[in-house]
């Protein structure tokens, strides 16, 4: 049986070599359709991680009232467990802002006048202690704070609707469109291997039919396609990697130029990214051969090639 | 050793193949089967290699009802067949060695086995020069006597040749048909060999059997000299 084994496995990279034009165009069409699904993956993955850093940064700020904050007998950690006890609320994204700090915050962004905030002294501060708050679903954004308001201890918040309101619609998108055009790629590369294998096999359907003549079993007949299958499909796999990983390399440094963020580092997914791409290859490869010589194993005719 | 039992086809265009065929073909008979162009010959062949299955009747093969064969079973019934077809059917880009060798790796023959066997067989139809050479290489008649080698390799009990000779010129015609004529004789190896050249059937002057229009019109009877 081993015997047989490495004469299919032989015979599969053969036959990969003596079709050799076959091949190139298969991996040719594979690698096209990798490096696109790898690239639609990759730009969603930066979204995502650009929202999660908007979404970081996407924060309420909770002031609260002057008789909370004035009051000696109020304790920060009371009020924050009050505030984390709201539904929505992030209880991690909790971070209290006393007054001055605030206050400081605030002066930063002015380079005149502050002559006469310096002579008002202490009274200058009219800013209440606040917390910094960030919500775990940003679509349920306005009910939690409308809860926030309604707590006896908050005076206001400070908020941004419409900012969140567009970061939600932005995923919204990214991820319905993502999983489209994954879809429909998947498909197509799926739709175009078969295509593709099957034309090999017709040229090789004199071969079959002689191997089923002289009592070959199915799998016989389908081990050297399907190492056909899998080497073109490894092959596909290996170059499309390299190409993504080059192309987002050069492409991550323009985009940490643009965007605070930054884009999403290569070296944190580079090992998940070749097995993807590996696997993916691999698994179109083989897919595509099965599909495509499943309809000639299936009949049991075709010996004598009428 | 081959028996066909009421066995009527019929192709999903109409056409009715054959009509109530009755043959019994015994164990080391060598069997000519003539007939005109549609008359059902090649039917009756694909029955036997499990290619076509009859819509009524029943065809036994060496004791096994091959209407009891299921998918898998299949190819383990071919290799007890020896097939020789007029196109040859050897696979262009393997050598002469590896075309014949092919029917021994299917079977899970050893690489020792297969160095073993093939040679001799080779040499058996006069090739062991050509071993290394691609079929189109070869002349016409050398092509099939490749098939034959390939036929022999597994030492079947019976042999189905369609029209062997149809590419071979007449000289090479007489050498094959004289080859199988060899084997049968020597090993007692069943043959069935279609045929429209009737110059070679009154030569060799075996059983026929005629075909026309699906049904046995002639049979000259079983060869009771040759039984095993």
């Amino acid at each position: 049986m081993f015997n047989n084994f490495k004469y299919l496995v032989r015979e599969g990279l053969r036959n990969a070599w003596s079709n050799r034009l076959m091949t190139l165009a298969s991996v040719g069409v594979l690698v096209c359709c990798l490096v696109l699904m790898g690239s639609a993956v990759l730009v969603s993955v930066n979204i995502s991680h650009a929202m999660t850093w908007l979404k970081g940064e996407n924060v309420v700020m909770v002031f609260l009232k002057d008789a909370v904050s004035g009051s000696d007998s109020y304790s920060v950690d009371d009020v924050a467990n009050q505030i984390k006890s709201v539904d929505n609320v992030d209880p991690n994204n909790v971070e209290f802002v006393p007054k001055e700090e605030g206050f400081n915050a605030l002066m930063s962004r002015f380079d005149k006048g502050l002559e006469i905030i310096d002579a008002l002294g202490d009274t200058a501060n009219i800013l209440p202690d606040a917390f910094r708050v960030g919500f775990k679903d940003q679509s349920r954004y306005d009910a939690t704070v409308e809860q926030l308001k309604n707590l006896d201890v908050v005076y206001t918040v400070r908020e941004n609707r419409e900012y969140a309101k567009r970061l939600e619609g932005i995923r919204k998108t990214v991820t319905v469109v993502g999983v489209w055009i994954v879809g429909l790629l998947l498909v197509v590369s799926l739709f175009i291997i078969t295509n593709t294998v099957k034309l090999t096999m017709y040229v090789r359907k004199l071969e079959i039919s002689i191997m089923k003549s002289v009592g070959a079993t199915d799998w016989f007949i389908r081990m050297p396609f399907l190492v056909e299958g899998v080497t073109i499909g490894l092959a596909a796999g290996i170059i499309s990697f390299a190409l993504v990983a080059y192309i987002y390399s050069s492409a991550a440094s323009a985009i940490s130029q643009v965007m605070s963020a930054g884009a999403y580092p290569l070296s944190a997914i580079i090992l998940q990214l070749l097995l993807a791409f590996l696997g993916c290859g691999i698994a179109s490869g083989a897919m595509g051969s099965l599909v495509s010589i499943g309809k000639y194993l299936k009949d049991d005719g075709g010996v004598s090639g009428e | 050793m081959i028996e066909f039992r009421n066995v009527y086809k019929t192709y999903d265009n109409g056409t009715k193949a054959l009509r109530d065929l009755n043959l019994r073909v015994n164990e080391g008979e060598f069997v000519f089967i003539v007939g005109s162009s549609g008359a059902g010959k090649s039917t009756l062949l694909k029955i036997l290699m499990h290619e076509e299955t009859p819509n009524s009747g029943e065809v036994i093969v060496n004791n096994t009802r091959l209407s009891t064969l299921s998918h898998k079973d299949i190819p383990y019934y071919r290799r007890t067949l020896g097939m020789v077809f007029q196109d040859f059917r050897l696979i262009p880009n393997m050598s002469v060695f590896d075309n014949v060798a092919f029917a021994m790796r299917v079977t899970g023959a050893s690489t020792k086995a297969i160095r073993k066997k093939v040679p001799y067989v080779l040499a058996h139809v006069g090739l062991t020069d050509k071993s290394h050479c691609l079929p189109n290489e070869l002349s016409g008649g050398e092509q099939q006597r490749v098939g034959l080698a390939r036929a022999l390799i597994n030492n079947p009990a019976l042999i189905i040749a369609d029209e062997p000779t149809g590419n071979v010129d007449p000289r090479m015609s007489f050498e094959i048909v004289d080859m199988l004529n060899q084997i049968n004789r020597n090993n007692g190896t069943t043959i069935l060999m279609v045929t429209h050249e009737h110059a070679l059937v009154r030569k060799f002057r075996r059983r026929i059997v005629e075909i026309q229009n699906g049904e046995l019109v002639a049979d000259s009877g079983p060869e009771v000299d040759y039984y095993v």
